[in-house]
C-alpha cells in the first residue's frame, strides 16, 4: 500500500483529503506544520508528501527543501498546495524536480488524478467511484 | 513767422558768457552720449553672442542622419518659429568647405557666391558677413554624425548699421541743447533780443509745431534706428529671460528630492545635480563626462546603468530597478529623454512613500487573499466531495455540512471585521452613543457567544460591582470590541480553565479586565498582536483559526470611544486585556 504524507494546518483540509485518498486505496498521515511533516518524513519515507506552502514552524517551501537533501529525497514526488503563485514561488517550482503545483482551492478530484499519476500500475476503480 | 525786431543788433553781441557754457554743454552731452552708444553696443553685442551661438548649437544638434532633408528643413524652420526676443534671420547647413545644404528663413540671395569655407580646427565661433551692402552677423557651430564633423550650422543675424545707432542720442542731445538754449532765450527776453530765427523757433516749439528739428523727427521716425533700438531692448529682455529660464530649471532639478542625471547616448554623464555627489559621495562636478566604470563603485548601480544602455537602443519605456547604496535601499528610475539624441535620465530615490504605500497596500490585498481563500479552500473541497456524495455515510455527510457551515462563517466574520476596520481608518465610523449598562453589554457578548459556539456559560465568571455608571457608548461596537476579546480567551485556553470577566472603577475611568488561563502570549509577539494580519509562530496558538483581525478592530472601536485597551501576559499562564473607558468622555453627565 502507498503511503501519503499530509502537511497542513488547516485540519478540514487535511481531514478531507485524508478521506479521499484513503477511499482510493492509499495509507495517509497527517500532520499540522512543516516541522512534524520532516521528523515524519524521515521515519515513514512516504511514497507521496502533500504540503501546504504556508505553515507555522517550517514552511512548506524549507519542508521540500529539506526533503530534497535527504537521502533518496531528490527525486520523490511532492505535491505543493498554496493560495498564491508568486513569482520567487514558480522560480523555486521550476527547478524542482517531481515537484507539482496545486492552486488554491484545491479540487480533490484533481489532487487524486496527480497522485495516481505518479503510479500508473496501481489501477484503482475506486478512483471513478469516488469522483 | 514774427517781425524781427532790433534787425540791427550785431551779432557778436550774443556771445556772452552763458552761449559758451551752453555750447560746451552740448559737446559734453554729445562725448557723453557717444560712450553710451559704444557700451550699449558691447552690452547688444555679447546678448547677440550668448543667443546666436546658442541658436547654433540648436540647429547643429536637428541634424540627425536618419532624418531625411525635408525634416530637417522643417525642423529648422520650427527653431526660427519658436524664436523669441532676440531672432535669427536665417539658419543653414553648410559644409566644412562652405557649400550650402540646407535653409531656413531670410537666407540673403547673394548668400552662395560669398560663402566662404571654415578654417581649421575652429568649430565653434562668429563671423561677419556682406551681402547686398548688409551686414550679417553668423554664429556657427559643429553638426556631429557617428563622431565625425559632417557640416556646419549657421544662425545669421543682420547687423544693425552703426551710424544709425548715433541718430538717437545725437538728435536727442541737440533737442536738449535747443531746448534749453530756448529756455535761456525766453528768460532773458528782456535783456537780449531775440535772433528771428530762434525766436521763430522758439514760438514754433511753443505752439507744438516741429517742422524745425528734422534731425530729431528722422531720429522718431526712420525704420532703420527705430528697429535697431527695438532690437536692442528685446536682445537685452530675452538674454536675461534666457538666464533666467536656466537658472530656474537648474533650480528645479537641484530642488528634487532624489538624485538626478543624464546620461548621454555613449553613457557617459553629462548632468548630475548635488543629491547625486552626495549619495556616492563624490566631489561635486567631478564625474560629467565620464563613462559609469569609470565613476561608479557600486556594482548593482552598474549593472543598472548598463541596462540604461539598452534602454537607449530600444527606445524603451521608463523603468524601475531596486538596489542598494552604502545599504540602503534605493530605488532607480530610468527615462529616455524625447528627442532622438538618445539621452536618458536617472533618478536615484532613497525615500519614495508612494512605493512604500504601494507595498503596503499589496501586502495587504494579498494578506487579506490568504484569508479569503483559507475558508473559501475548506468550502470548495466539501461541496466538491459533497457533490458526488464521497463522504459515504450521512453521519459523515451532516458533519461535512457543519464544516461548510462554520467556515462560511469565519468567511463572513472576517470580511466584518476587514469593513469594520476599514471603517475606522477611512474615519468614515459614526459612532452612535447611547446609554449602556456594562454589566448589560457583557452578558449580551456572552449569550451570542454561546450560542455560536456551544460553550458553556459557566465558564464565565463575571464580577460587576452594581455601582458601576452607565456609560454613553455605542452598544453593538462595544459588543463587538468585547466579542473578540472574550472569543480569543475561550479560543486560546482549556476548555475546563474559567475565563474571568471583571469591571471596576476609578475616580475618572471604568475597566472591563478579561483574563484567562491559557497558553499566554510570548514578549515578541505582546507587540504585534494589535497589528492588522499578525499570527504567532507559536504552535499552540497557530491550532487555534484566526484571522488576526479581532484585536485590531477591538483596539480600534475602544480607542474610538476615547478609551485604550492593553495586554498583559505570559507564556503559559494565561492573559488579561484590559479595556479602559474614561468616564469624563463616556459618562452620561446632564443627559437623560
Amino acid at each position: 500500500m502507498k503511503t501519503i504524507l499530509i502537511a497542513d494546518d488547516e485540519p478540514h483540509v487535511a481531514r478531507v483529503l485524508r478521506l479521499v485518498l484513503e477511499n482510493e486505496g492509499y495509507q495517509v498521515h497527517c500532520v499540522e506544520n512543516g516541522k512534524e511533516a520532516l521528523d515524519m518524513y524521515t521515519r515513514l519515507k512516504p511514497d507521496v508528501l502533500i504540503a501546504d506552502i504556508q505553515m507555522p514552524i517550517l514552511s512548506g517551501k524549507e519542508l521540500v527543501n529539506k526533503v530534497r537533501d535527504l537521502p533518496g529525497g531528490q527525486d520523490a514526488p511532492v505535491i505543493v498546495m498554496t493560495s498564491s503563485l508568486e513569482n520567487r514561488h514558480k522560480e523555486w517550482l521550476s527547478n524542482m524536480p517531481s515537484t507539482r503545483f496545486v492552486g488554491k482551492p484545491v479540487s480533490p478530484r484533481e489532487l487524486v488524478s496527480i497522485i495516481n499519476g505518479f503510479f500508473p500500475d496501481l489501477q484503482s476503480d475506486a478512483v471513478s467511484a469516488a469522483c | 513767422m514774427n517781425t524781427p525786431q532790433n534787425s540791427e543788433r550785431p551779432f557778436a553781441s550774443y556771445f556772452r558768457i552763458e552761449f559758451v557754457v551752453l555750447a560746451i554743454a552740448a559737446v559734453v552731452m554729445l562725448l557723453v552720449a557717444g560712450q553710451l552708444v559704444r557700451q550699449q553696443q558691447r552690452a547688444d553685442h555679447t546678448s547677440l553672442q550668448q543667443v546666436g551661438s546658442a541658436m547654433a548649437r540648436m540647429a547643429g544638434e536637428l541634424i540627425d542622419g536618419r532624418a531625411p532633408a525635408r525634416q530637417v528643413s522643417a525642423r529648422m524652420q520650427t527653431l526660427l518659429a519658436l524664436q523669441t526676443g532676440i531672432s535669427a534671420d536665417y539658419l543653414a547647413i553648410v559644409s566644412p568647405q562652405g557649400e550650402l545644404l540646407q535653409q531656413a528663413g531670410d537666407v540673403p540671395r547673394e548668400w552662395r557666391q560669398h560663402s566662404a569655407a571654415f578654417g581649421a580646427g575652429q568649430w565653434f565661433g562668429e563671423r561677419i558677413v556682406n551681402h547686398a551692402g548688409m551686414q550679417y552677423t553668423e554664429f556657427f557651430a559643429p553638426v556631429i554624425e557617428n563622431g565625425k564633423l559632417t557640416a556646419f550650422a549657421l544662425a545669421g543675424y543682420r547687423s544693425p548699421d552703426s551710424t544709425q545707432a548715433w541718430f538717437t542720442p545725437v538728435g536727442l542731445g541737440l533737442l536738449v541743447v535747443a531746448g534749453v538754449f530756448m529756455a535761456w532765450r525766453l528768460r532773458h527776453g528782456n535783456d537780449t533780443q531775440p535772433q528771428p530765427v530762434q525766436d521763430s523757433a522758439a514760438s514754433d516749439i511753443d505752439s507744438g509745431n516741429r517742422k524745425h528739428t528734422p534731425e530729431v523727427q528722422q531720429a522718431d521716425n526712420h525704420p532703420k534706428t527705430d528697429n535697431t533700438t527695438r532690437g536692442n531692448d528685446s536682445a537685452v529682455v530675452s538674454s536675461k529671460l534666457l538666464e533666467r529660464q536656466k537658472d530656474k530649471l537648474s533650480a528645479i532639478i537641484e530642488s528634487m528630492p532624489c538624485a538626478v542625471m543624464v546620461l548621454d547616448n555613449n553613457g557617459a554623464v553629462s548632468y548630475a545635480n548635488s543629491k547625486l555627489y552626495d549619495l556616492f559621495r563624490l566631489q561635486q562636478g567631478t564625474i560629467l563626462g565620464s563613462r559609469t566604470e569609470q565613476w561608479c563603485t557600486n556594482d548593482e548601480v552598474r549593472q543598472v546603468l548598463s541596462s540604461a544602455q539598452i534602454l537607449q537602443d530600444k527606445k524603451c519605456h521608463n523603468r524601475r530597478f531596486d538596489v542598494s547604496v552604502e545599504g540602503a535601499p534605493v530605488s532607480v528610475e530610468i527615462c529616455p529623454l524625447s528627442g532622438d539624441d538618445g539621452s536618458v535620465m536617472v533618478m536615484l530615490s532613497d525615500n519614495d512613500p508612494v512605493r512604500t504605500e504601494q507595498a503596503a497596500v499589496s501586502d495587504f490585498i494579498a494578506h487579506v487573499a490568504h484569508q479569503i481563500k483559507t475558508p473559501l479552500n475548506t468550502l470548495y473541497m466539501y461541496s466538491e466531495l459533497l457533490q458526488s456524495n464521497g463522504f459515504g455515510t450521512p453521519e459523515k455527510t451532516a458533519r461535512a455540512a457543519g464544516v461548510i457551515y462554520q467556515e462560511a462563517r469565519r468567511m463572513a466574520r472576517l470580511i466584518d471585521n476587514l469593513l469594520n476596520i476599514n471603517m475606522f481608518d477611512s474615519g468614515s465610523v459614526q459612532i452612535e452613543r447611547k446609554k449602556v449598562e456594562v454589566q448589560q453589554c457583557i452578558d449580551e457578548v456572552i449569550d451570542n457567544i454561546g450560542l455560536a459556539s456551544g460553550m458553556q456559560r459557566n465558564r464565565i465568571i463575571v464580577d460587576a460591582p452594581p455601582d458601576i455608571p452607565a456609560l454613553m457608548l455605542d452598544r453593538s461596537l462595544l459588543v463587538l470590541a468585547l466579542g473578540s476579546l472574550l472569543e480569543n480567551a475561550i479560543q486560546y485556553s482549556d476548555e475546563d480553565t474559567p475565563i474571568k470577566v471583571s469591571v471596576s472603577q476609578r475616580e475618572y475611568d471604568v475597566r472591563i479586565e478579561i483574563a484567562d488561563s491559557g497558553v499566554g502570549i510570548g514578549e515578541q509577539d505582546q507587540k504585534h498582536i494589535f497589528d492588522m494580519f499578525y499570527r504567532s509562530e507559536n504552535e499552540q496558538v497557530r491550532r487555534v483559526k484566526g484571522n488576526g483581525l479581532g484585536l485590531p478592530l477591538a483596539r480600534r472601536i475602544i480607542e474610538g470611544h476615547g478609551g485604550s485597551l492593553y495586554c498583559n501576559s505570559e507564556p503559559g499562564k494565561g492573559s488579561t486585556f484590559t479595556v479602559v473607558l474614561s468616564k469624563s468622555v463616556n459618562q452620561l453627565e446632564g443627559v437623560a
